[in-house]
């Protein structure tokens, strides 16, 4: 059974992820990764918050055709530095998880 | 509403030793993800629920950030003259009225004041978790004292264990809180059923306990054919017992479909968001208090295993600066009753008491 602190780390891994690929808005973020991922969509924000402290977010404002300017977030350079750290313990984990199950070639 | 909820969250940031820019952004940002979520198309409730209540996220919001200290206005010296003017009203209640007994409860206002100041400096959750055993101890002498009624008196203490997870309830979805609160409600019922005369067909009560759990279950199709089986199980149980003489011993077969089909299952519903340490440590003080009271006939004394949930759950939520101040009180809760009900010194046990304002006043120098 996932207990919560795993799940809250695997939710930070695909935070920085999402930004790595764009820059998000709030918003935005929690929306797509909800739609993704069964996940609470409140615990989102408070790590997107606790990364950007951590310095693996910048933060930057931009304009809209319509309404207020939208805080968007990117990823540092220390943000690709930590991805690519849990993306290496991720794959190691899964290839462990894989080769008890039985292995599972297509995944890797 | 928006504004209400930003308000509320805002009130709950004023409470941390944060800087105005960073409140504000946050304010801001919860701002942006509200209007974001009602223009979807999402009313207020359903908005509030995908935010989290302010006080269900404040925790996660302020990691790092110290709670701010408001002293109560005339707090310290409040703590310093309560001892003085406690005693002065015992002796007016001694000397005046011969109420030297139980005059002495005058004396419980000493850590109750230690307690309101300190644990009212950053309004902690947790204050009326520390101050029910005082209720508690109050209602519970009185009743013992005046009217000999220790037993069932001692049933006022399961308020404080309620209340401890109780306030607790902003950590908790709504469903794991009835969860948490179902034994107590089913012990008391038991027991008021019991002293009716309904202890054989009573039991049926704790049943209360998994239709909750198995509430949470996420499938739910097999959650209501599970509620179903208990339902059967209770209504075959108790029809068969009350139709039939002398067949209670068989009764409970109608259990079997139920118990065979949680076997199956092997699981109480979505664990992965129930606080199963919460769970355990509820069934674990229960099936404590319920066995030491059975037998070995404490029952006036058992109950004191509950005291587990509530500190419990000051462990792992209160901050460690104020830690100290809201267990003081079960310690000397635990202390008191054992020294008052096994050595009968009730008129003395009362000091231990004492310690709660030297702990209050420890930790604050």
């Amino acid at each position: 059974m996932m207990n919560s602190q795993f799940k809250r780390g695997i939710i930070e891994m695909c935070v920085l992820k999402m930004i790595s690929r764009e820059d998000m808005y709030g918003f935005q973020l929690i929306e797509t990764i909800s739609q993704e991922i069964e996940v609470n969509e409140n615990t989102v924000y408070p790590i997107l918050r606790r990364l950007t402290k951590q310095g693996l977010f910048d933060t930057y404002s931009k304009s809209m055709s319509i309404g207020a300017p939208r805080k968007y977030y990117s990823l540092t350079s220390e943000g690709a530095l930590k991805l690519s750290e849990y993306e290496g313990e991720w794959r190691k984990f899964l290839d462990g998880v894989y080769r008890i199950l039985g292995g599972n070639e297509n995944e890797k | 509403m928006k504004s209400k909820y930003l308000e509320d969250l805002l009130s709950l940031l004023n409470d941390y030793n944060m800087d105005d820019s960073e409140r504000n952004d946050i304010i801001n940002d919860y701002s942006d993800m509200y209007d974001g979520w009602t223009n979807k198309g999402f009313v207020d409730e359903e908005v509030e629920k995908k935010l989290g209540h302010p006080r269900s996220i404040i925790k996660d919001l302020t990691e790092g950030f110290r709670k701010v200290e408001r002293p109560l206005p005339g707090s310290e010296k409040m703590i310093a003259l309560s001892p003085f003017i406690t005693t002065i009203i015992f002796l007016i209640l001694g000397f005046g009225f011969n109420l030297w007994h139980p005059g002495w409860l005058v004396f419980l206002l000493i850590p109750v004041t230690a307690i309101i100041m300190s644990m009212g400096k950053t309004k902690e959750d947790h204050m009326s978790t520390a101050l029910s055993p005082f209720v508690a101890v109050t209602i519970f002498l009185i009743l013992g004292f005046q009217y000999d009624l220790w037993h069932p008196a001692w049933i006022i203490f399961v308020i404080i264990p309620v209340l401890g997870i109780w306030n607790s309830r902003y950590t908790m979805r709504k469903i794991d809180l009835f969860t948490a609160l179902s034994p107590f409600v089913a012990t008391i019922s038991y027991i008021i059923l019991g002293l009716n005369g309904y202890w054989i067909e009573g039991w049926v009560v704790f049943m209360l306990i998994p239709m909750l759990g198995i509430l949470n279950y996420p499938n739910k199709k097999v959650m209501l054919l599970w509620e179903l089986l208990a339902i059967v199980g209770i209504v075959g149980y108790l029809y068969v017992g009350l139709t039939y003489e002398n067949t209670w011993q068989y009764a409970w077969l109608s259990f079997v479909p139920f118990i065979a089909f949680s076997a199956i299952k092997n699981d109480w519903g979505d664990s992965e968001r129930m606080p199963n340490d919460y769970r355990l440590v509820v069934l674990l003080s229960i099936a404590a208090f319920l066995l030491v009271g059975y037998f070995l006939s404490a029952w006036v004394v058992s109950w004191l295993f509950l005291l587990a949930i509530p500190v419990y759950a000051i462990v792992t939520e209160v901050g460690n600066k104020e830690k100290a101040v809201a267990l003081s009180p079960f310690v000397a809760l635990i202390i008191f009753m054992l020294v008052g009900y096994y050595g009968d010194l009730w008129h003395l046990s009362w000091i231990i008491f004492i310690i709660i304002p030297m702990t209050a006043i420890i930790k604050n120098a």
